[in-house]
């Protein structure tokens, strides 16, 4: 008997197969609102609520079938995913684990003018506090970082007419077509204003931006910033190799991120030499200090995001991370290029080695490792 | 209300209300995530139409006025698409002729005792996998709703683990665990069900789950219990 179970599951999982093709509207009461749908969706619903909602939906062909809908069109976000039970208490663990390396490194070995101060030390434990525990979110990415292949500055061709739509036909070509011009109009004039602000800080990347010519007008905001920062990427690393040579040795431990402390203006990430340092401000902003933190120089860095951490490998390289696979690296202390990440995810902390080599983690405790200086990234299993 | 989508609710009470910047602003930032769902619902192309009826009723029927702030307005737009895509295939599948049910049934009934692979049919067959089937749907009945919705997802909608774990706010390794979970115990209610409801004996039991494993083709249990004594209290909705 012990022996049929297996088979008998088996067989089970075949007869619900097809089961699945009747019918199973056996519901009571009137089926989900979309905004009770919604709401479910993205996790807003209270207890009683969701439970109310699950009773109906698991005897409701309908509101299934919708909740089926939902779940295809949802972005493929991996911070969707709910974490497995370990991944929360491994995340408390990483920078706790990092924050004492760090308290004995800069207590053991001394620094390379013979000093240990405290400054040091409280600074690294200040920045590597641990991480307030994120509720995963569900919302999807900034509209505007990602473009489908219909932008919103062309007119969307139209199909087949289809049952509902054909009394609206008319009316709706004019609407559309009206609409498709106001959309070109707003994002062109976006795409200038990104344009105007990433040429301040990517320098080398404007030129091959610029010839992209008009296609590249008509591209949205976050398509400009794209190109920009792939175009100042690809030709940064073909720039950097000299500079490789002359970097110091990577720092045997960096202050890691705050995990995704937005805000904080205090994040201070130091150099292998202590004398070159950059803290983050709000907005995208940074500023740098070569004598150690007695004064400071504002850098925009393309981004207006708060970025969330940053790891500085030799006193001229640094990486930073920040909301929506922000990824950011300076390799002459001055410019920053943004670097291709291949997930729009939250990125709380980034541990370099050197100008190519960085280890990214995601806000739902994933890494990823790039040994190319960005232009490849590998998923890091545990 | 939920505090985290206040900016989303006042673009859309700007809309409604007839800015133009914030109309600006959320073709921008919304119209692209309408037409991406769209493309999910229909990779062919055919939901792009709704989405544009969406659009449209969006921007001359104020129907911002029923986004309410409980969810982002992008995932409120996401399932209003969906509510329209899915109430527009059934309305479709209301137009197609209902199958000839007796005809169905005989033919069924045929498939399954001239089958090539069971050259000397039982005459127990047919009513072993009848109280198998009757078993099965008390089992799946008497589960809580969210093992009922959990099965409804993988089974019925073909959702995979993942997405499935997205409803429910369960990891898929969770889900599958859960719906191994559920086919063991629905087994085990089965069983218990031919054993001291329908009388059957250990042997018997046997042979009805035998029954349905030596099938060779696909259990069509859909016209197996479209028949009149099969038939539940509760009226099945042809229209899916």
């Amino acid at each position: 008997m012990t022996n049929q179970k297996p088979d008998r599951d088996a067989t089970i999982d075949r007869l619900l197969a097809g089961r699945a093709t009747r019918s199973q509207d056996h519901s009571t009461g009137a089926c989900l609102e979309a905004d009770t749908l919604a709401a479910w969706a993205d996790g807003t619903l209270d207890a009683v609520a969701l439970a109310t909602a699950e009773a109906h939906a698991a005897d409701c062909a309908r509101c299934q079938t919708m909740l089926a809908a939902m779940a295809r069109t949802t972005p493929l976000a991996p911070a969707e995913v709910v974490a497995p039970w370990w991944k929360p208490a491994f995340r408390w663990l990483v920078p706790l684990t990092a924050a004492a390396a760090a308290v004995l490194v800069w207590t053991i070995v001394p620094s390379r003018d013979g000093r240990v101060t405290v400054h040091q030390v409280s600074e690294s434990a200040s920045a590597t506090s641990p991480p307030s525990v994120a509720t995963p979110s569900f919302r999807e990415p900034a509209a505007v970082d990602v473009v489908p292949p219909t932008s919103a500055a062309s007119p969307t061709p139209r199909r087949e007419p289809q049952t509902l739509a054909e009394a609206k036909e008319a009316d709706l070509s004019r609407r559309s077509a009206d609409l498709s011009r106001r959309s070109a109009e707003v994002a062109m004039a976006e795409g200038a204003k990104a344009e105007g602000a990433m040429a301040e800080s990517v320098k080398v990347g404007s030129a091959k931006a610029e010839s992209a010519g008009p296609e590249h007008d008509k591209k949205s905001p976050a398509a400009a910033a794209s190109v920009l920062a792939d175009a100042s990427a690809r030709t940064d690393r073909s720039r950097t190799a000299a500079e490789n040579a002359a970097a110091a040795p990577a720092a045997p431990a960096q202050p890691m991120a705050k995990p995704f402390a937005f805000g904080a203006p205090d994040t201070v990430i130091v150099s292998s030499n202590p004398a070159s340092r950059w803290r983050i401000l709000q907005g995208g902003q940074v500023q740098r200090s070569a004598d150690g933190g007695a004064t400071w120089q504002t850098q925009t860095t393309g981004v207006t995001d708060t970025l969330s951490g940053g790891s500085s490998p030799s006193p001229s390289v640094c990486w930073l991370v920040g909301p929506r696979g922000i990824v950011l690296r300076t390799t002459d202390g001055r410019s920053w290029t943004r670097i291709p990440f291949p997930e729009a995810v939250p990125l709380t902390s980034i541990r370099a080695t050197d100008d190519r080599t960085a280890t990214v983690t995601t806000e739902d405790g994933r890494q990823f490792v790039t040994e190319d200086g960005g232009r490849t990234w590998a998923r890091k299993e545990f | 209300m939920n505090s985290s989508y206040t900016a989303d609710l006042e673009l859309a009470r700007q809309c409604a209300a007839g800015d133009e910047q914030a109309w600006d602003r959320f073709v921008l930032e919304y119209r692209p995530i309408l037409y991406r769902a769209a493309d999910a619902l229909d990779p062919s192309g055919n939901a792009r139409d709704l989405a544009d009826s969406l659009y449209a009723d969006l921007y001359s029927k104020s129907l911002f006025r029923y986004f309410q702030g409980r969810s982002s307005l992008a995932t409120w737009l996401r399932a209003v698409l969906s509510q329209r895509y899915v109430d527009r295939i059934r309305a479709n599948r209301r137009m197609d002729p209902l199958p000839d049910e007796e005809g169905a049934i005989e033919r069924a009934d045929v498939r399954h005792y001239e089958s090539p692979r069971d050259p000397t049919p039982d005459p127990d067959r047919g009513r072993h996998l009848r109280l198998l089937q009757d078993a099965l749907d008390q089992a799946v009945t008497t589960l809580n709703p969210r093992d009922r919705l959990r099965l409804g997802c993988y089974y019925a909608q073909g959702l995979t683990l993942a997405e499935t774990g997205r409803i429910l706010r369960e990891h898929e390794a969770t889900v599958s665990r859960q719906l191994a979970r559920t086919r063991q115990a629905i087994r085990g209610d089965v069983e218990r069900r031919l054993r001291d409801e329908s009388g059957l004996s250990d042997a018997q039991i046997s042979e009805c789950f035998a029954a349905v494993s030596a099938d060779a083709g696909p259990i069509d249990l859909d016209r197996m219990l479209a028949m009149p004594a099969d038939r539940k209290e509760t009226a099945p909705d042809r229209s899916r």
